[in-house]
């Protein structure tokens, strides 16, 4: 920069030369404040390179009262709007208005008066009240004996670069703000949460008054969430179809429908609300995934107003992310139908019950069978008899055995069907459906229990979230049969707003993906062995609690399976 | 206390109203050492009780007439502390939160491993 250069060589290079390089006293200042040439090749090539300067170049007397401006060049004029002229005589507080930056104008101010450099960056207004960003840089010049005399200020118009980092700070914070909300998606955060959440953000992000987000429900849309309108606009409000009108219109969009001034178009197709404005602008956006429009997200401004692409693709981002959720919301709640239909059917089917009843008087004689094949075994073990009558005794025992755990899943299957809805300790729950699964087996594990305390009642079925609790207990101490430093860990606790959480940590082996994948649908197998099955049907009780279950692997090893049941509210 | 004969094997009482699982579980607690005894139903226990009094007992959940954790109650109210092995083959889990809870000393869900149920009488008595 040339002028770090003509600072730090001044004094040695330049003392007692005339141009810039003496300015010190009354005269030189005199004759660059007149704008006469400087003399000498090397004095006008530096005034030659001053107005042929991008930055604009600011020259004041420090010793007259206020640091009123001697010099500026052309470049200084023209960020500033001011004619050099104009410039000349005037303290640099003119570049401070009181309407702009305060604390850069005290910083420059204590630079001043310190006889220090400064670097600010601050918004300006020009001549004819226009703002620009400023980037100044004031250097005090010292004379021989170290007596401030001048400052140099060099600034430029940076509002370019401003803007443009402006621009990309907000973009970051849209899409940080997108990711957390994918992530909230991701986490499995209802649908009931995360409108309220899309709409809060929209509004945050472009700062319009007025938003929606309406969903298809039968021939009309009803409005789901939203912000700036009256008491019960939100649940409550339906948006008929109307051919030609604004909602028609949204859903048939293939892209953002931008409508600069509804008042011309007069069919805004939303009944009228008092206390909501005359609405101007609005963007109507659709709100669809994968070809199936789910509904519109809409946002009205009371001004007219202009949305830029970014502020669109935002806004669309959100109502795609929205389209997901209600998408899911929808499959779900369409899932948890089918299983409860399913579970009806299967348990009113006579077949079904023809089974329980079979499973339940075979129970008897195959419980004889056993015994007595142990009672025998154990009876022939003095005596010498061939190996043969021992081994077929063993394969009656292993034969009954398994006709046994057919029995139980059988039983499992029928036992299966939410029938109580109402509150219950789930810490509780946990506690005795562990207690069950862990009497009389041999196990080496350690138990730890992790219990959050003043946890919410629970809602659902009590008896069959201990029978839950039991079979993944009990597939967990399988699993780690026979491993050193097994550790089983059970765990409750809050989950989002209305859900409660068990997790049913072991270090075994872990998961086979194929279990996982279809375990829900395996539903009516009666595999004897696997823990399909048992997997299964706890994920259908679960899912007829309104709950969810899943499994995520166990860090150092192991599996953790994890559920939800509704907390009771009211 | 006098250090005599070796101790009498320990008696062992069933409680079960269907006869092939009562019959064949005094076999096989009889293979293992035990003296068992059978009762068809927890009123004809009540009636008539054996003496000694058993050291362990394996009831049925569900009975006609008395069922067995309302056995387990008048057990508990007469003061009687005979361990008690409540064996099920419902998977009830309510019924058997409910006798863990008067007392039952295990739940076995029927049917049962043979091993399982010996274990379980070994580390009542």
């Amino acid at each position: 920069m040339p002028l770090c250069y003509l600072e730090s060589t001044q004094r040695r290079k330049l003392a007692g030369r005339r141009g810039i390089g003496a300015v010190r006293g009354g005269r030189v200042r005199g004759m660059i404040g007149a704008g006469e040439t400087l003399q000498g090749a090397g004095d006008w090539l530096l005034e030659r390179s001053l107005a042929a300067a991008h930055n604009g170049v600011l020259i004041a007397d420090a010793q007259a009262p206020d640091c009123p401006l001697i010099y500026a060049n052309a470049a200084a004029a023209t960020i500033t709007g001011y004619a050099p002229e104009e410039l000349r005589g005037r303290s640099c507080r003119f570049l401070f208005r009181p309407d702009t930056d305060g604390e850069a104008a005290r910083e420059v101010h204590a630079a001043l008066g310190g006889r220090r450099s400064c670097r600010v960056t601050f918004t300006s207004r020009r001549k004819d009240g226009s703002t620009y960003w400023n980037d100044l840089q004031i250097t005090p010049v010292a004379d021989a004996d170290g007596k401030v005399t001048h400052f140099i200020g060099v600034m430029s118009d940076v509002s370019e670069r401003e803007d443009m980092l402006a621009v990309l700070r907000s973009r970051n914070q849209e899409l940080e703000a997108l990711a957390r909300l994918g992530q909230a998606f991701l986490e499995g955060e209802t649908l009931d949460t995360m409108r309220p959440r899309i709409v809060a953000l929209a509004h945050e992000f472009t700062g319009v008054e007025r938003l929606l987000l309406a969903e298809r429900d039968g021939e009309e849309l009803c409005v789901t969430a939203g912000l700036g309108w009256p008491a019960g606009v939100v649940g409550s409000l339906r948006l008929p179809v109307v051919p030609g009108s604004l909602v028609a219109r949204g859903l048939a969009a293939t892209s953002p429908l931008h409508l600069r001034d509804l008042r011309a178009d007069g069919n805004v197709g939303l009944p009228p609300l008092p206390g909501t404005g005359l609405l101007v602008s609005a963007l109507v956006l659709p709100v669809r995934s994968r070809g199936d429009v789910h509904g519109l997200l809409a946002g009205f401004t009371l001004v007219e107003r202009w949305f830029g692409g970014d502020q669109i693709s935002f806004l669309q981002s959100l109502a795609n992310t929205a389209a997901l959720a209600i998408e899911r919301g929808r499959s779900e709640a369409r899932s948890r139908r089918l299983q409860r239909e399913l579970l009806r059917v299967t348990r009113d089917s006579a077949l079904v019950d023809f089974g329980a009843t079979i499973a339940h008087e075979l129970n008897q004689p195959i419980a004889a069978v056993m015994n007595y094949a142990h009672a025998a075994e154990s009876l022939l073990g003095a005596q010498e008899v061939s190996g043969t009558v021992r081994e077929y005794l063993q394969r009656t025992a292993d034969s009954a055995d398994r006709a046994g755990e057919i029995l139980r899943r059988l039983r499992q299957l029928v036992a299966t069907g939410a029938t109580a809805r109402e509150p219950f300790d789930l810490n509780e729950a946990v506690r005795d459906g562990a207690r069950l699964a862990l009497l009389h087996v041999e196990h080496r594990a350690q138990v730890v229990h992790e219990c959050a305390p003043g946890l919410l009642p629970a809602l659902g079925d009590a008896m069959q979230v201990q029978q839950v609790v039991f079979n993944l207990v009990r597939n967990a101490l399988e699993a780690m049969h026979g491993q050193p430093a097994a550790r089983l860990r059970l765990a409750t606790g809050r989950r989002g707003v209305d859900a409660l959480e068990v997790e049913v940590e072991d270090c075994g082996p872990g998961f086979d993906a194929a279990i996982l994948d279809d375990a829900a649908d395996r539903y009516t197998s009666l595999k004897p062995g696997g823990m399909g099955i048992g997997l299964s049907i706890c994920r259908s009780i679960i899912g007829v609690h309104g709950g969810r279950l899943w499994v995520t692997p166990t860090t150092g090893g192991g599996a953790t399976v994890h559920f939800t049941v509704p907390v009771a509210t009211g | 206390m006098t250090a005599t004969a070796p101790a009498p094997p320990p008696r062992v009482g069933v409680i079960d109203d269907d006869p092939g699982v009562r019959d064949s579980l005094c076999a096989l607690l009889a293979s293992s050492g035990y003296t068992p005894a059978g009762w068809p139903s927890a009123r004809a226990f009540l009636d008539a009780p054996t003496v000694p009094a058993p050291a362990c007992l394996i009831v049925d959940v569900r009975m006609p007439g008395m069922s067995g954790v309302e056995l387990l109650e008048v057990l508990r109210t007469r003061g009687l502390r005979v361990p008690v092995i409540v064996v099920t083959g419902h998977a009830d889990v309510r019924l058997a939160v409910r006798a863990m809870k008067l007392g039952a000393v295990d739940f076995i869900e029927k049917p049962f491993r043979p091993p399982a149920l010996l274990g379980a009488v070994r580390a009542a008595i």
